[in-house]
């Protein structure tokens, strides 16, 4: 038949060409040349949900906010103490209901600004308007008047017009602020700290919004237009790949920040995360680390499990049959053999928890409770008539319900192995999406949900306030008022012991009642290269950038020489001359 | 050429609709909405955010305020007139309800050439390797080099290309530090996720190409030219090549659509900030906002690719036609 | 008769028509008889099917084999690499923990357990992190795998047989709806929709109580809801082209009814392509099944399938411990169950077709 016409072929190599430039341009496009890398690198999971300290929850934004914003206090990274943040002095009146805060004449935003009592003032306002969803708005209504001005509704319900004026948030002048509470509440101090009660810049905020009435929260976080007052502020933003800070020079205390540059990956893969940890691409990786791979690193010199302010726990939904029983919850509680369950699954040091709250919270030790006992768990259920004396079980199979995790299904695999074999139960288990889970366990739609808790500061009352009747992270259906009074009663309670006190006994009726099996307590598990100086290695892990730093070799050595563990010594991707703070370059070496 | 472009934007004008239909009735059905945390909200606080999304509106409201192309809100028509104009027709993707502070129309932006580079990578390679293996096979059909061909090739069909990717990755960058190990931004970066992504779809053209090429030199007009004594390059090159080229082109719509479904694994163990990876974090947060939108720009890639084969297939060979009959 | 159709006019109907005459004049079964000699003729036809039919009988027999259990955890401190079957062909360890079972294979469980009792294959591939055997994980993962492509592909097969074949016969206008339909559902990109589908369809019962539709089962309708668009296609056109056959324009004036002319010709005819398509859609589908499996979305443990082998095993590789034996195995299992389909469907579709009626 007839062959091609020749000029088909001239066509073809025309448009192979246009195609080929075309496509060359689009990779170019796309493809960046190098820019240097940071002096820090790091991630913390996926990409943060937002650059706004009002709108976020996670660990992982609370680590970029720490980078951003600075409060009216802060956390020492060592002791977790309390040190002058913004605020360079407090006192606090004899009725331990008002405090005072005297702001810095320094303090300045990014764009130089000077930092004013009356930030703050307007920034907690934002806070506790409902319109900003806050999600930590609940835990401001310590304050007097807070409640009422996010629900709109008075202390006996009939609904009150919103006035800021009712609020104990008063900028009393330039640089002062008083704040009040509607009771002396011991754990406010801890409470401040956190990366949520940050300042936000009104006027920039208040411009976008005049400018851009129905999209400005989409155009406020972006580099140009984002004032901050921390140690650093951004610089570049690609979702989904990295955020670039650079030192905030109008800060207070920039010449003791030793990092010009630092980035903030987002790695959604745990793998992936520690394949660039160990390829140098990242400095620290904080947490998810695949389990198998925990023994090899367990040696190593860049990873140091410490204990960690955070218990995981199994959530009974004590409404459904034949949970609502305590001796089967109590029963389910004893039959589990958590030490095997934290050397054979989780390797990393967790430690098995006979208590919600982990062994050391501030000055408080819970109290001991219940212990592992098959046998006894075998007699609850004979005694509460639901086996009989041959372990013949009388029970319905239960679903455990737990998000997509590899860590979740295997303990969630040995603890049904564990229930099978020491009571006969069937204990399904049941994977599901993150969402789905969520909504589930809202709807009390479960016999056993998989939980976790971090506690936001270390103190009890970070714990055991979620257990009081009807509160929303409490999701069991569990209701006790002996529990509710005694809470209430320590969260006012300004004596330290009587306060411990008060705690230990509501952790006893939780720990009785059991509507939630602990099974470990966490551990940190941070992977930081062996340089890094300044990095806090604290019970909260909890993260101030401004004092990371990278040691010199001589430093290095010497920090090796005087330490005490017994590691195998790692390989430092950091510079050998070491990147100290502007002001330590004054010092004579 | 014009009725064919014209008709095939109608039809295109029709799916992306009927997308956005099945996506907003797929997503509002299924439970857990976008703003279930860890940590409930109080009441209060989560009617607040609900009007802020609108979620609190009825189904059909919702539903007319994504599509557009007027504002439903407050800034609308209805409104103080700020911005009359909204929703997908009026190209505007809203915000992302998982990640606060940007709107998918800027993480579209962001993340789509970081995919097409990706794209057009793989099937670089899904090119190359396709058709050098194509062109072996049917220069020397039957030998042994076209049996070892054809089942290389047929073995990247087989497996699936996560552990393409991950033999890779132990291979070149872990065992022999070569490429970076995940990541972006240098062409270094491409070099492997390209490959991964792009080896099962060198089967294919493998095949296709080598039965074309086989199917033009078996012809009457091919014997002929020998018989005159044109070299062998000239008659491969000039006649055989580009009609036995029409099977790959065609397959070139199928293929894109396949390597952008690939492009959700590939950009997740790489780490590579593409449009798919934040296409099944928006599905699995229950970001409607954002599956929506990478949703669109998928079928809107494709579609336009397809037009784009159907082009190319028409200049390379006049006598076909852009119309198909019933 | 010369059939061999000209360049150009392979997919014309002049050629459908010619073809379709010589295979109706023939007697039915001597296509088959063809096919078979074709098929056995081929060494690489002969290995796949019997590699393809000794997995088959692995599968449906796993109960009854010597092996571990595959969801018995032994939490030893790390995965355990291969050891050889001559080093330690057999040891005493068998736990019998399986996932739910279906009635017969919980009987071929009994019959094992008193036939071999506790003994079980050593590692002979290996271990994973939780001391679960990779040989064992890997026979019972074929059977959800080629479940879940059997039951896939079947379901793209009725559906897209009945739509093709409907649209073929109906008049133009049907027809011509029909068809739109299918181009826009191949326009939309299905792994959204399978994903929305999955998390929909496995949300929890309001009522708490046990799930009345499982997850594999929403694998197999899903991933078969989105696989039968090409089948009808094809199948369509292949009605077309029949339906306006000379032979069959006989068979009507001579008086046949439609259910007849179906019945004799139609469905002959439209088979050969359904089954060749078949060997196509299984590759894909178990392919689809593990590209689920790594986002998550694939079977739950204990079940375990190809797909989540393979996660597990992408996600076992790193610089610091590798434990290679982890994906190698189900990537040689997978690897070489998909070429064996490849090869056979290759086969098949040569042995079918006409043009190389020469051999």
């Amino acid at each position: 038949m007839l062959s091609m016409p020749s000029t088909s072929g001239a066509r073809l190599a025309l448009s192979t060409a246009l195609l080929g430039v075309l496509g060359a341009s689009v990779v170019a496009f796309a493809l960046r040349s190098g820019r240097p890398r940071a002096d820090f690198a790091f991630t913390g999971g996926g990409e943060v949900r937002s650059l706004d300290p009002h709108g976020v929850t996670g660990v992982p934004e609370g680590r970029v906010i720490a980078l951003l914003y600075e409060g009216l206090v802060a956390r020492n990274p060592l002791t977790l103490a309390i040190e002058p943040g913004a605020a360079e002095s407090w006192n606090v009146s004899p009725d331990g209901r008002t405090y005072t805060f005297t702001l810095r004449a320094d303090a300045r935003w990014s764009n130089g600004d000077p930092l004013l009592a009356e930030d703050f003032e307007w920034s907690f306002r934002r806070m506790l308007e409902p319109a900003t969803a806050c999600e930590y708005a609940s835990s401001l209504w310590l304050i007097e008047g807070a409640r009422e001005f996010t629900t709109g509704l008075a202390a006996d319900g009939t609904p009150r017009e919103r006035d800021w004026s009712r609020v104990g948030i008063v900028a009393a002048q330039e640089r002062t602020l008083k704040i009040r509470l509607e009771r002396p509440t011991p754990h406010f101090w801890p409470l401040l700290s956190l990366h949520v009660f940050a300042p936000v810049h009104r006027a920039s905020l208040e411009a976008l919004r005049e400018r851009h009435p129905r999209d400005w929260a989409t155009r406020w976080t972006r580099p140009g237009t984002l004032v901050t007052n921390g140690p650093f502020r951004l610089v570049e933003r690609r979702v989904g790949e990295v955020l670039r800070f650079e030192r905030n020079e109008h800060y207070w205390d920039a010449r003791n920040v030793a990092l010009r540059t630092v980035d903030v990956l987002s790695v959604e893969s745990a793998s992936s995360a520690l394949n660039l940890y160990l390829a140098g691409e990242l400095d620290w990786v904080d947490g998810a680390i695949p389990s198998s791979l925990v023994p090899e690193l367990l040696g190593r010199e860049d990873f140091d499990p410490r204990p960690y302010l955070g218990v995981y726990f199994y959530r009974v939904n004590v409404t459904r049959a034949p949970l609502d029983r305590r001796e089967v919850r109590a029963a389910l509680a004893t039959a589990l053999r958590r030490k095997e369950i934290c050397e054979l699954v989780l390797k990393a040091g967790q430690q098995p928890a006979l208590s919600f709250l982990p062994p050391q919270v501030g000055d408080y030790r819970p109290p001991k409770t219940f212990g592992e006992s098959v046998d006894y768990a075998h007699k609850l259920l004979v005694d509460a008539g639901f086996a009989d004396e041959n372990g013949k079980l009388d029970l319905r199979a239960l679903e455990l319900h737990f998000n997509t995790s590899e860590v979740h299904r295997d303990i969630a695999e040995v603890a049904a192995e564990h229930w099978r074999t020491a009571l006969g139960l069937e204990v399904r288990l049941r994977n599901q999406e993150w969402k789905s889970f969520l909504d589930a366990q809202a709807k009390l739609d479960y016999d056993l949900s998989r939980s976790s808790w971090i506690a936001d500061y270390a103190d009890p009352s970070s714990f055991l306030d979620i257990w009081t009747t009807g509160h929303e992270n409490n999701r069991t259906g569990w209701s006790n008022p002996q529990y509710d009074e005694l809470v209430a009663a320590a969260r006012s309670e300004r004596d330290a012991a009587r306060r411990r006190e008060l705690y230990t006994n509501a952790e006893r009726i939780l720990m009785h009642e059991l509507p939630c099996i602990p099974i470990y307590h966490y551990v940190s598990q941070n992977l930081v290269d062996p340089r890094v100086g300044g990095f806090g290695q604290n019970a909260l892990n909890a993260q101030s950038p401004k004092y990371w730093y990278w040691r010199s070799d001589e430093e290095l050595a010497n920090v090796r020489a005087q330490s005490t563990r017994r590691c195998e010594p790692v390989e430092s991707h950091g510079p050998c001359a070491g990147l100290y703070p502007p002001s330590r370059a004054e010092e004579p070496r | 050429m014009r009725r064919f472009l014209l008709r095939r934007l109608a039809w295109f004008a029709l799916t992306v609709w009927a997308v956005i239909t099945i996506s907003f009735v797929l997503m509002r059905s299924v439970p857990g909405g976008p703003l279930s945390t860890d940590r409930t909200l109080h009441p209060t606080v989560e009617a607040a955010v609900n009007a802020r999304y609108h979620l609190d509106w009825p189904a059909w409201r919702q539903y007319l305020q994504t599509l557009g192309p007027l504002n439903l809100d407050e800034h609308g028509l209805l409104g103080d007139r700020s911005a009359v104009f909204g929703g997908i027709l009026a190209l505007d993707l809203g915000p992302s309800l998982q990640q606060r502070d940007v709107s998918v129309n800027e993480i579209v932006a962001q993340s789509l050439p970081v995919s097409a580079a990706l794209g057009v990578t793989a099937l670089g390679w899904a090119l190359a390797l396709g058709l050098a293996g194509g062109l072996v096979s049917a220069l020397r059909p039957g030998t042994a080099l076209d049996t070892a061909a054809r089942v290389l090739s047929t073995l990247g069909l087989s497996l699936p290309n996560f552990v393409i990717a991950s033999l890779l990755v132990l291979v070149l960058a872990v065992a022999f530090p070569i490429f970076p190990v995940a990541g972006w931004g240098s062409p270094a970066h491409l070099v492997l996720p390209g490959f991964a992504l792009g080896a099962p779809f060198a089967a294919y053209v493998a095949r296709l190409f080598r039965a074309g090429l086989l199917e033009a030199l078996s012809q009457d007009c091919i014997r002929t030219a020998r018989a005159k004594g044109v070299p062998w390059r000239a008659i491969v090159l000039r006649h055989a090549l580009p009609g036995a080229l029409v099977p790959v082109i065609s397959f070139l719509g199928p293929a894109a659509a396949g390597i952008l479904t690939g492009s959700l694994v590939i950009e997740r163990i790489f780490t590579i900030p593409g449009t798919g990876s934040h296409f099944v974090a928006g599905a699995l947060n229950r970001d409607y906002a954002l599956a929506m939108g990478v949703t669109l720009v998928y079928t809107v890639a494709v579609y336009a690719l397809n037009v784009l084969v159907d082009l190319a297939y028409a200049l390379i060979d006049p006598r076909v036609e852009l119309e198909k009959d019933a | 008769m010369n059939t061999t159709p000209r360049k150009g006019e392979w997919f014309s109907d002049a050629t459908f028509e010619r073809v379709a005459e010589q295979l109706a004049s023939e007697p039915a079964t001597s296509l088959w008889s063809d096919v078979r000699r074709r098929l056995a003729a081929r060494a690489s036809a002969r290995w796949s099917l019997r590699w393809l039919l000794a997995l088959v009988l692995a599968s449906l027999f796993v109960p009854l084999l010597p092996l571990p259990s595959p969801a018995a955890m032994a939490l030893d401190k790390q995965p355990k690499p291969p050891v050889a079957p001559w080093v330690e062909p057999f040891n005493e360890r068998f736990e019998p923990y399986y996932g739910a079972l279906n009635p017969l294979d919980r009987a071929l469980v009994g019959v094992r357990q008193q036939a071999f009792g506790k003994r079980q294959t050593g590692p002979w591939l290996g271990t994973d992190a939780k001391g679960r055997d990779t040989l064992a994980r890997i026979l019972w993962g074929s059977r959800t795998s080629l479940l879940v492509a059997l039951f896939a592909a079947l379901t793209s097969l009725t559906i897209g047989v009945a739509w093709g074949a409907i649209a073929g016969l109906a008049r133009s206008r049907v027809d011509n709806a029909m068809m739109r339909t299918v181009d826009v559902l191949q326009s939309l990109p299905t792994i959204f929709l399978v994903i929305f589908l999955l998390s929909f369809l496995n949300a929890p019962s309001p009522s708490g109580a046990a799930r009345s539709v499982s997850r594999e089962t929403v694998f197999f309708l899903v991933i078969g809801a989105v696989s039968w668009l090409p089948m009808a296609r094809v199948v369509r056109g292949q009605v077309l082209a029949l339906r306006s056959a000379a032979f069959v324009e006989s068979a009507r004036t001579q008086g046949a009814s439609t259910s007849w002319i179906v019945r004799a010709h139609l469905v002959p005819n439209v088979l050969p392509i359904v089954l060749v398509y078949l060997t196509l859609t299984l590759p894909s589908v178990i392919l689809y099944e593990a590209f689920l499996s790594f986002l998550g979305l694939g079977v739950e443990a204990p079940n375990v399938s190809w797909g989540v082998l393979a996660a597990d095993g992408a996600e076992a590789i790193s610089p610091l411990a590798t434990f290679w034996w982890l994906p190698l195995g189900p990537a040689l299992a997978m690897g070489a169950t998909l070429l064996a389909l490849g090869l056979l469907g290759d086969a098949l579709r040569d042995a079918l077709d006409v043009k190389r009626s020469q051999a």
